[in-house]
């Protein structure tokens, strides 16, 4: 039997819990963005947290959970909508993954609404993506919220040591 | 009016609580009135996890929303430009149910400052008269701690053992006392073991959305049960009291409320009343409780109620331990919250060029259920999520605590503003930090600085001077303080009012300073012996 990867693992806990919630995420209609901006917020969202040995921010659907949670707060939703109708304009969505991490970099360099604009969708990203199984105990190694007998601690003999 | 009850109490958290838990015990009967409804521990989303909560709000379920109460009944304003954070929550036990735990005796220093350095009026009670009060509620709530003992934070025998360290704790312990600052442990009024017949917190970190077996000290679990079991506390939520009522003296006689649920107004007949419904819902009712007695508000002839509001000012830095970057993540939630504590440092003989001083609380640090402090770090995609993950189990966090004078132009009032739905005026809040808040603040910063640079950490990009929303500290006093001179104070050292003998106000409003220090232990402190005065009054007849 074939060794199942840690990725592999994963997409398919992704895909499960996804099933359970989202149907498939590919299937997820936005309910305050349109199609298209949700399309591009897909392809922005997994520039920020892409796939490495564990899925990206828009396998786990982190896209569609920004749009859900648009629902109850649309605070950000014009800054959002401007940015990325500029994205669209400017192809982001057929660029390829080098040329998007190009376009972004100069975002984040940028001053006033571009920069605004990737601060955002950067903060909405880590919210959401660090939230799911995924995010939080797959990638992080979060182990929390369960009832211990006993908190251990710290049991190491850590130094501060010398600066490198 | 007749009335049944020896005692009508106005709220039902730390001070509401504690009231009623004595005076019940001493024989007294009690009604309490409460603005919200029983919030039902097994509706806690204690150990829902953060995906879970997505699902379950998909499928139209909410954890209890604590504080979305009084922002709908009673709604306040502030002043254009000077925003202040207003965290409140009405539902019985009050903001007990979600609290910090953060216990720290106020000590000998907190009260005598005031009368040395004449900022506003001196403390009307000592260390030595509170401190068996300290005893008495650290017996009865368990608070654990550690066995330090400083005039800065006088040492308690009642400790319950303090939870061990985290990794991070430990290094920024080392690195804080390197750079010459102490530290402590913790005080927090959670159960690291068994206490009087409770079971112990079980580390699942998630006590601010309250806690499921009442391992942390709250009003209902730990108060207002035995005083419902002594049979003489009656208990009624929904219940939104407006006013205190007076008679020709000018004595309290009542209270006027508002039934939640069918818009009723009502009256309620007292003999004596005991206000505790936080520090400012309490002032508000007061000044709304206008007569031809009290123009000005019941017992507020000296003008001082609603006047002086102080709490604290903070701010938070993010650092990278460089120790403990990259390692394996670990479960870090012990009993949530700083597990240390680095007290105030600052003697008042020391030449500074401000007075009164801070303490830095250390939450957050090592392995949380988000990853927050990402945002703060530079850059996306691979490198950054890398970044993320080695960076998460390294985290380190400091949050100093700045006491905030009193000031007179600092108040809440009533005057002009719109009504609530049932037509009683809501709340102003004007708040602004003064001159020696503005030294104090690149002090703190200075400190935060060497402690992080001693033990090698690595800030995350942070703007010096910032500061955190005022109001944030949720220690809000001072409008209705305590005194020996009743020209400049509403209540004497028993929080009994000057000018109404028979009203009691017992919540944070009474402290007429701050400290740097969170005030819960204290007000359950000062409530059980202002209580205690209270039944002496009532058997000898005095009151």
């Amino acid at each position: 039997m074939p060794r199942t990867t840690r990725r592999q693992a994963l997409v398919t806990i992704a895909a499960g819990l996804s099933a359970r919630s989202l149907a498939r995420p590919q299937d997820y209609a936005p309910t305050v963005l349109t199609t298209e901006e949700h399309r591009i917020l897909g392809f922005l969202v997994d520039t920020i947290l892409p796939e490495t040995d564990t899925p990206g921010a828009r396998e786990v659907g982190v896209h569609s959970m920004i749009d859900e949670d648009l629902q109850s707060d649309s605070s950000s939703l014009g800054l959002l909508r401007d940015g990325l109708g500029e994205l669209r304009e400017a192809g982001f969505a057929d660029m390829g993954s080098s040329e998007r991490t190009r376009l972004l970099t100069q975002y984040s360099e940028a001053d006033g609404n571009k920069r605004e604009f990737f601060e955002s969708v950067k903060g909405l990203t880590i919210d959401a993506y660090y939230s799911t199984e995924v995010g939080l105990v797959h990638e992080l190694g979060y182990q929390g919220n369960t009832y211990l007998q006993e908190f251990v601690g710290c049991t190491h003999d850590h130094e501060i040591g010398n600066p490198a | 009016m007749a009335t049944d009850h020896d005692v009508l109490i106005v709220g039902s958290g730390a001070a509401g609580g504690m009231a009623a838990w004595n005076l019940t015990r001493k024989g007294a009967s009690v009604l309490m009135l409460e603005a919200g409804e029983r919030v039902d521990p097994a509706s806690f989303w204690s150990h829902v996890k953060p995906w879970e909560a997505r699902e379950r709000r998909r499928q139209g379920e909410e954890p209890p929303a604590f504080e979305e109460l009084p922002l709908r009944e009673s709604p306040y304003q502030t002043l254009e430009g000077h925003s202040f954070l207003l965290r409140r929550v009405w539902g019985v036990g009050g903001k007990t149910n979600i609290w910090g735990r953060v216990s720290l005796r106020y000590g000998d220093l907190n009260f005598s400052e005031p009368a040395i350095d004449g900022w506003e009026i001196p403390w009307p009670v000592t260390y030595d008269q509170i401190a068996p009060y300290y005893d008495n509620v650290e017996k009865l709530i368990g608070v654990c701690g550690g066995d330090d003992d400083s005039r800065f934070l006088p040492g308690s025998k009642h400790h319950l053992p303090p939870p061990n360290l985290r990794c991070g704790e430990v290094l920024l312990r080392k690195g804080a006392e390197k750079a010459g600052y102490g530290v402590v442990r913790g005080r927090r009024a959670v159960l690291t073991r068994e206490h009087r017949g409770r079971a112990p917190c079980h580390y699942c970190g998630a006590c601010g959305r309250g806690c499921d077996i009442g391992a942390f000290f709250n009003s209902p679990d730990y108060l207002l049960a035995d005083a419902m079991a002594t049979g003489r506390l009656e208990l009624r939520e929904n219940s939104i009291v407006s006013h205190v009522l007076c008679d020709e003296e000018g004595m309290a006689s009542g209270v006027r409320y508002f039934d939640r649920l069918s818009g009723e107004e009502r009256t309620v007949a007292a003999k004596r009343v005991v206000m505790a419904a936080s520090a400012v819902d309490s002032t508000r009712i007061l000044l709304n409780s206008k007569s031809s007695a009290h123009p000005n508000g019941i017992g507020n002839g000296s003008d001082v109620i609603g006047r002086y509001l102080c709490e604290q000012f903070r701010f938070h830095v993010y650092a990278i331990a460089p120790q403990l970057y990259g390692r394996a993540a670990s479960n870090d939630d012990g009993i949530s919250g700083g597990h240390i504590y680095i007290p105030r440092f600052e003697r008042p003989e020391q030449k500074r060029d401000y007075l009164r001083g801070f303490g830095i609380q250390l939450w957050g640090i090592g392995c949380g259920n988000n990853a927050g402090f990402a945002k703060r770090m530079e850059g996306f995609g691979a490198g950054f999520k890398d970044s993320v993950r080695r960076s998460y189990p390294a985290l380190i966090q400091m949050h100093p605590y700045g006491e905030v004078l009193p000031y007179r132009h600092n108040r809440v009032s009533v005057e002009g503003t719109p009504p609530d739905r049932f037509g009683v005026p809501t709340l102003r809040i004007e708040y602004r930090l003064g001159e020696n808040e503005r030294r104090m603040i690149p002090r703190m910063y200075d400190v935060v600085e060497e402690i992080l640079h001693s033990m090698r950490a690595e800030p995350l990009p942070y703007q010096r001077g910032d500061l955190d929303e005022l109001g944030a500290a949720i220690h809000e006093h001072g409008t209705c303080r305590m005194g020996e001179d009743p020209k400049r104070s509403a209540l004497n050292a028993f929080m009994q009012m000057h000018e109404v003998p028979n009203l009691f106000v017992v919540d944070g409003s009474a402290f007429p300073t701050p400290t740097e220090k969170n005030p819960t232990l204290s007000i359950l402190a000062f409530a059980w012996r202002s209580t205690d005065f209270l039944a002496d009054q009532m058997r000898t007849g005095k009151v």
